[in-house]
């Protein structure tokens, strides 16, 4: 078990910066997940955690150990592929013990980790076959085995689930966190999927564009997000944005209603925007005050209704419990939350 | 009554235009494959009347027990060398990229020469007397060969002239095989620890187990049946050192006129090449993955 | 795998072993510009003043020209014939997605030439037709047909069935279909067949040994011939070898690309 430490790393291609100037740390036996849209070289940088791409500048350390002159096979990590990279022309068992058998482990005790890994993921009964008789769920099994056996001291994962169907993603993504507070060994997982990150995740990196956007829980991402772009990646359906113009507390919109928003700090009156989610607005009892919308599309789910709406030009996603069904063309007035409606400067930071 | 489409057919059918293909086969590879086995079956031959008397005297034949022996010894050597050597050239191609100007026209233009001139160049340059390869070894100080003409090494440096002609071919294959190895493999043996040496052993060559074969077979089917160079250089000589099954049956039907016989001879190369081809086969399963 | 490396040096030194390697080919065609004189010095000579003589002996005094003739009739028209057989077969059984031709026509292939040449043998003198060019032709597309046919197929298989059907709900036959629509959109498999086929044809020894006349030689039969002739002329020898090579060779650097691509190529080798 080990904590990993990023600092001050960049990589770039030529002219092209893949990374810019990244720093975090990784806690020993954190769950860390990096999410963010495709090309923002979240991958990247996993890789060059991992020790398969190398950087210009900074330093990446595990445990106490500077890692970046150290071969990937010396790294003592362990990853598992989007695609799981599994050898094809080797047993299950052999997948899973060559590692080991690399590194000279004696036979018994490969024996021991190969059979204890199984157990656990419960893959025993394929350990004679190949890959090609596997099914994407049981490749995706033993490509974890395969980490596992090796005991390392950080798991990497790239986009582990990406492959597999959305059914079987939540029973796998429900079994990696398992084996997390079972081995309570450092992870550290790429997703592009949100919820993924939410869902998985101690602490979550959020990139864009090489650099990070923020770091922290998933609850301080979902409420306290530091900018537009991660208000607006995290938390499915999407939080909405509404041009305003911010005075103090008060958020004038361009239909004219004035809205409450928490901000962050004062400064001088300007033009902004408006982040609500779409399950804090609500709407008012009949004949009560509140944002006049008009209704475009209703998605009932049964458990939420969701509402497209529209409140002056600005399309607006309203969550609703599943006993509210509006009629498309409906009138209603809106309720934003107190105390959620967040205040955002013109180039997308809180403010 | 209704029409019912077929399951698992297409509505138009164009199976009629194989039939000129087919003619063609049949007139020019069907009748005389089954010809040629009544004629090994002494069809049409009051000597030996129909039945087996030509693979009984086929049995009884010295010339056809060396030619066999001949014919494996070729195949075995040039066979190995090229796959050693055509794995090794892919490996260094595919290493540093190189496959572009000089080095492609050196890779493709051996096998597609005619192999009746790689034969009339082995006359010229491998002459015991006059040839530029005995100056070569001379200069570097070793006392002159006889190549060709020695009935010791003949065979060999007829291997040794396929060599040079079909290993760039056997690399070309092996290098496609390279390139289509998933990439991803590659990473997690190098987080395995598995490089150099142990990764080309325990993940590269299990990896071009099929493509290894499927050069295999094509250069077994060619090497079976060697004939252009040999007939040009040595035609079977000296001795009988390079008398292969085709040359000997060859020399039989055409030479000879001993039809019934050279066409026994060249049913048993056929089946040889069957076999080999079912052998290749059947490894087929073991290397695929 | 590894990271591509592309500097200098490899390329210099892999430039200079293609040299080596491809210094019997240059050797031959050295040799073909040396005079009678030179061509069999001990120790050979490098430097030298080229001359045609050995050109002017092959095409002056010898009928070399008619039977380069010859074999350019040959390898045309086995490769037209070939071709005209195996696009239309292609056609039917990638469409049909029929395997067994395919076996059928690789054990032809496997099959030693020489057990087919003693029926032609008899077959051809017993039709009259001993030492013709349609016999020539009729063997050499025994090669050329099954050719063209591995070559085409990936062709055919690669190209999308919705083509062909909306070909018919427009109203075309097959054979207008394969014409108007298929072909177009395969040509370049068509080209490097009719490249393959002829050369393949062109380079075939053992079927015009035993089957042409004395006016239908093949070149390479014709300098075959001179060798068993006895003659120790290597200059003209030589001269003949690079005649001969040089359509080969030409025509392969014209599908190179392809070639080195290697799709499927392992399966075409005749």
């Amino acid at each position: 078990m080990s904590s990993v430490a990023v600092r001050n790393v960049v990589k770039s291609y030529g002219e092209h910066t893949i990374i810019e100037d990244l720093s975090f740390d990784i806690q020993d036996g954190e769950f860390m997940v990096f999410v963010g849209p495709s090309g923002c070289g979240k991958s990247t940088l996993l890789r060059m955690i991992a020790g398969l791409e190398s950087f210009q500048r900074g330093e990446i350390a595990i445990g106490s150990r500077v890692v970046n002159f150290v071969p990937a096979r010396d790294r003592n990590i362990a990853m598992v592929f989007q695609d799981y990279a599994l050898y094809p022309h080797m047993t299950i068992r052999n997948n899973m013990s060559f590692g080991l058998k690399m590194r000279g482990t004696d036979k018994a005790e490969i024996e021991r980790r190969v059979a204890q890994a199984s157990e656990i993921l419960q893959i025993g009964h394929l350990l004679d076959r190949k890959p090609r008789a596997l099914s994407g769920g049981q490749r995706q099994r033993v490509a974890m085995g395969r980490a596992i056996v090796r005991e390392p001291d950080v798991f990497l994962f790239d986009e582990p689930l990406s492959n597999l169907d959305a059914k079987l993603r939540v029973e796998v993504r429900t079994e990696i966190k398992r084996l997390h507070a079972r081995l309570k060994t450092t992870m550290i997982y790429v997703t592009h999927d949100q919820v993924e990150a939410m869902t998985m995740a101690d602490r979550i990196v959020v990139l864009r564009g090489g650099a990070v956007e923020q770091i922290g829980t998933p609850a301080d991402l979902y409420h306290e997000p530091r900018t537009r772009f991660v208000a607006g990646f995290i938390g499915s359906p999407a939080m909405n944005f509404l041009p305003v113009h911010i005075n103090g507390e008060t958020a004038t919109l361009a239909t004219g209603d004035q809205v409450q928003v928490r901000r962050l700090g004062s400064s001088a009156a300007a033009p902004g925007e408006l982040g609500i989610r779409p399950e804090h607005i609500g709407i008012t009892a009949p004949g009560g005050h509140g944002v006049e919308c008009v209704v475009d599309v209703v998605e009932p789910l049964g458990s939420d209704t969701l509402l497209s709406v529209t409140v002056g030009d600005t399309p607006v996603m309203v969550r609703l419990p599943g006993d509210v069904v509006p009629k498309a063309g409906d009138r209603l007035q809106l309720a934003f939350v107190p105390g959620k409606a967040l205040a955002f400067d013109a180039n997308g930071a809180r403010i | 009554m209704p029409h019912q489409p077929q399951t698992g057919q297409t509505a138009m059918s164009v199976r009629w235009m194989m039939i000129p293909a087919v003619i063609l086969t049949l007139a020019m590879v069907v009748f005389p494959l089954g010809y040629a086995v009544y004629l090994g079956f002494g069809g049409g031959s009051p000597a030996t009347g129909f039945g087996v008397a030509n693979f009984q005297r086929l049995a009884a034949d010295p010339s056809f027990w060396s030619a066999l022996r001949i014919t494996f010894g070729l195949f075995l050597s040039a066979l190995v060398l090229q796959l050693v050597l055509g794995t090794a050239l892919a490996l260094l191609l595919n290493r540093y990229d190189v496959v572009r100007g000089l080095v492609r026209t050196a890779i493709l233009s051996p096998f597609m020469l005619p192999p009746v001139v790689v034969g009339m160049i082995a006359i010229v340059v491998l002459d015991p007397g006059l040839g530029a390869a005995n100056w070569i070894v001379q200069s570097l100080g070793f006392a002159p060969l006889l190549w060709l003409a020695s009935p010791n090494w003949s065979l060999l440096v007829i291997a040794l002239i396929d060599t040079w002609q079909w290993t760039p071919f056997v690399a070309l294959i092996v290098l496609g095989g390279l390139q289509s190895l998933p990439a991803r493999v590659y990473e997690a043996a190098e987080i395995d620890g598995a490089v150099g040496f142990r990764r080309f052993w325990h993940i590269t060559l299990p990896l071009l187990g099929p493509t290894l074969l499927t050069a295999a077979v094509l250069r077994s089917v060619d090497l079976l049946r060697f004939f252009d160079i040999i007939y040009i250089t040595t035609q079977g000589g000296p001795g009988n050192s390079t008398t292969t099954l085709n040359i000997y049956a060859y020399k039989l039907g055409f030479d000879f006129m001993d039809v019934g016989y050279a066409a026994a001879v060249m049913i048993v190369l056929a089946l040889l090449v069957l076999g080999s081809v079912l052998f290749f086969a059947g490894l087929r399963k073991r290397v695929s993955w | 795998m590894d990271n591509k490396q592309r500097t200098l040096l490899p390329t210099v030194l892999f430039s200079l072993g293609a040299i080596i390697f491809m210094s019997p080919i240059l050797w031959m065609a050295l040799s073909s510009f040396k005079s009678p004189l030179e061509v069999t010095a001990y120790p050979p000579s490098l430097v030298f003043e080229p001359t045609l003589e050995n050109y002017e002996e092959l095409f002056g005094r010898t009928e070399f020209l008619h039977y380069t003739w010859n074999s350019f009739v040959v390898a045309g028209l086995s490769t037209l014939l070939g071709l005209v057989l195996a696009i239309p077969a292609a056609f039917a059984i990638s469409w049909h997605r029929m395997v067994w031709p395919a076996t059928v026509s690789l054990f032809a292939r496997m099959a030693p030439g020489t057990l087919f040449l003693l029926p032609w043998f008899i077959m051809f003198s017993n039709l009259g037709l001993s030492g013709s060019y349609t016999a020539l032709v009729l063997a050499h597309a025994v090669v050329t047909m099954p050719l063209a046919l591995w070559i085409l197929l990936p062709y055919f298989d690669g190209m999308p069935r919705e083509v062909v059907e909306s070909g018919q709900i427009d109203g075309c036959r097959g054979p207008t279909i394969l014409v108007r629509l298929v072909l177009p959109m395969i040509y370049p498999g068509v080209v490097v067949a009719t490249i393959m086929s002829f050369v393949f044809s062109w380079n075939y020894f053992l079927f015009a040994l035993a089957l042409s006349g004395f006016d239908t030689k093949t070149a390479i039969v014709a300098s075959f011939n001179f060798i068993g002739e006895g003659t120790t002329n290597w200059g003209a020898l030589m001269a003949a070898a690079t005649v001969i090579a040089l359509p080969p060779l030409v025509l392969t650097f014209m599908v190179q690309r392809w070639l080195v691509a290697g799709l499927s190529f392992g399966a075409v080798k005749g």
